[in-house]
């Protein structure tokens, strides 16, 4: 068989019906390209975050009190959860002795409001030794100006996003600016609601670190902390240094051999993989919604072709008079089929990475931490996905290829 | 040798100068008003380099015949043998091959593919045959040029006048050399100046090229003016005249 000759009358057919055969190729193109740039969008998404987690550090655990059940009220009434275990220095002090643990940072933290010339601003304070911080985020580092005063009760870290709030053209406060914090808290003994400010210098400001507990929140004191957040020394998580990422499960385990489930523990690791489910999930997700408009183009495939051979028929039952096997046609429509998917395929792998990088883009202008991402185009993905746009093409084809093929020529003949 | 005779030698079938012989067909068509017998026991024999035309009024069986004639349909009974093959006896795709290799075809309304050029029209069957490109371009160029349309080559067929068009569907049903050529009304379409020319071509085909032609008309002077008409009446030979 001719499989050059037959791939000229192909083409041939497909350029008699430009606008059709253009707009049936289009079809494969948003498929196809809404597969790669989605693709492209999620690998680059979880590139990012496993970018941003290999900045922290990847010997620390989170430990916070775990919860205890409410009142058994299916109505949410009844006493609220209460923590199982408070934290305060005699735990700390248990977990130091354990083996393995270089570090142990108890931390307070709650929500406040800060104001500075005239603005307000609502964020998270993360209370502990700010000599600390390079504990937490080794990579961390300060705006110039910046300076660490671990034991200077009126200052205080601002991060990045606090001092400068994203869409904005003013800073919020810059380094040596006094502000003033508010904490607003209901008084346990009167029930009423209280609040207790205290001014504060701009003493740093942090650049972004990867870590969303710090790069979202102000860093103080602890004893300030400690006093003016009313926490009488119950602290609300205990960050665990292990020796190294390798003794996370040991100290994980040993701190779980201690306090059981009466303690939640979090690592950096644990986060991330939950972190990368999620988005395998909304990966299969999305890829679901571009194999769908793929079908859709595959369908389209089929009504354009089962249309051709409708109008064709004449041209078919001519063919077989002058001795065209059921096969030469077969393969004519199919080629027609096959030169759809490979155009639409091949232009839908350049529409998918211009669109991924938009698709970024959208995304970064909502949030201005994740500018650096960038879309992440595998070739092994892209030419899966080329090889699925072609494949389905041509068995979209198939069916009417099958029919043009399988009909009489006198029939074909006959036919207006 | 050509490559009808080799065909032919193959299938052992050269046995003497009938090129067709049709033998008892019948046709009856099944249809929601009933049984229709479009042919009743058709029984003729054409030599080879005879120009045949076949005669009868609308509804006669003539274009039925000529179907069964080149393989496009089958009877309901009888027998039809090409260069000795009987053709019914073959599968679908060597029954293909048989109208490839021995048959040609000309249709009244031409039945070019307009999207493409006239040369490549005419080389169709050679692309079908695997005919080498080289040998498939020079010999259609040489059947455009004989029919005096090689200057059309480029053309679209759809850019040319009635005339122009069949002569490229003439060019084209001798492509691969048939041992025989089968005509549909070929000038039904044609005004009567042009309808004689394109005669003329086939009448040619027949004097000058010794090829086989059976043609199906409704024309009596077109009849007159070949070797021998059957006139067919009813699904009948009513008569057959040598000229």
């Amino acid at each position: 068989m001719n499989i050059k000759e037959i791939f000229a009358l192909s083409i041939d057919a497909l350029r008699e019906r430009k606008t059709r055969s253009a707009l049936t190729i289009m079809m494969v193109v948003v498929g196809s390209s809404l597969m790669v740039a989605l693709n492209g969008m999620t690998a680059g998404f979880s590139n990012f975050i496993n970018f941003q987690f290999s900045k922290l550090a990847p010997n620390i655990l989170f430990v916070t009190s775990a919860q205890s059940e409410g009142g058994g009220d299916p109505f949410g009434g009844g006493p609220p959860p209460a923590p199982k275990i408070t934290l305060n220095e005699a735990v700390v002090s248990r977990i130091r002795s354990l083996p393995f643990v270089s570090d142990v940072i108890p931390s307070y933290q709650a929500g406040i409001t800060l104001e500075a010339g005239g603005k307000k601003a609502d964020t998270t304070v993360f209370s502990i030794d700010p000599q600390k911080l390079y504990v937490i985020a080794p990579t961390i580092e300060f705006v110039e100006g910046s300076s660490i005063r671990q034991n200077d009760p009126s200052a205080i870290l601002l991060s990045d996003r606090v001092a400068n709030p994203p869409g904005e053209n003013t800073p919020f406060a810059v380094v040596g600016q006094t502000i003033r914090a508010t904490y607003t808290f209901v008084d346990p003994d009167t029930g009423k609601q209280e609040s207790e400010s205290r001014s504060f210098v701009v003493s740093g400001i942090m650049e972004p670190t990867g870590n969303p507990t710090i790069d979202s929140a102000v860093v103080f004191n602890r004893i300030t902390g400690n006093a003016m957040l009313q926490k009488a020394g119950k602290y609300d998580a205990i960050l665990v240094a292990a020796e190294s990422g390798e003794f996370v499960d040991a100290v994980e385990e040993e701190i779980r051999r201690l306090y059981g489930n009466d303690i939640g523990i979090t690592t950096p690791e644990a986060i991330l993989e939950t972190i990368n489910e999620f988005i395998a999930g909304f990966s299969s997700f999305t890829t679901s919604i571009a194999l769908v408009a793929l079908l859709v183009g595959a369908v389209g495939i089929i009504t354009t072709l089962y249309t051709s051979v409708t109008e064709r028929i004449r041209e078919i039952g001519t063919m077989k008079a002058i001795g065209a096997q059921n096969s030469f046609i077969l393969v004519l429509f199919l080629s027609e089929a096959l030169t759809i998917g490979i155009i639409g395929a091949t232009a839908g792998m350049g529409v998918g990475v211009m669109g991924g990088y938009v698709l970024i883009a959208g995304f970064a202008s909502q949030d201005p931490s994740s500018q650096n991402m960038t879309p992440v185009f595998l070739p092994q993905d892209m030419g899966t996905v080329w090889g699925l746009s072609v494949g389905l093409s041509v068995l979209a084809g198939m069916y009417p290829a099958w029919r043009a093929s399988r009909t009489p020529p006198i029939v074909a003949l006959r036919r207006e | 040798m050509n490559s009808t005779e080799e065909y032919a030698l193959q299938n052992g079938a050269i046995d003497s100068q009938t090129v067709l012989k049709v033998d008892n067909v019948t046709k009856v068509f099944e249809s929601a008003a009933g049984r229709v017998a479009a042919l009743r026991g058709i029984d003729l024999e054409i030599k080879r380099g005879e120009f045949v035309s076949i005669v009868g009024p609308s509804g006669s069986g003539k274009s039925t015949l000529l179907n069964i004639i080149g393989a496009l349909d089958k009877p309901t009974s009888g027998k039809v043998y090409i260069n000795g093959i009987d053709i019914f006896s073959l599968d679908d795709s060597e029954m293909a091959t048989m109208r490839n290799h021995l048959i040609g075809f000309i249709f009244q309304s031409y039945n070019l593919i307009n999207r493409t050029t006239v040369l490549k029209n005419v080389a169709l069957p050679g692309i079908i045959s695997e005919m080498g490109s080289e040998e498939r371009e020079r010999r259609a160029m040489r059947l455009l040029q004989v029919l005096g349309i090689g200057d059309k080559a480029q053309y679209k067929p759809v850019n040319l006048s009635g005339g122009q068009q069949q002569r490229v569907a003439i060019a084209r049903s001798l492509m691969n050399d048939p041992a025989m050529i089968l005509a549909d009304e070929p000038t039904g379409n044609l005004d009567t100046k042009t309808g004689s020319e394109v005669f003329g071509l086939l009448r040619m085909l027949s004097s000058k090229f010794r090829r086989t032609v059976v043609m199906v008309t409704h024309n009596p002077e077109l009849a007159e003016a070949s070797d021998r008409a059957v006139y067919i009446r009813d699904g009948r030979v009513e008569k057959e005249v040598s000229h």
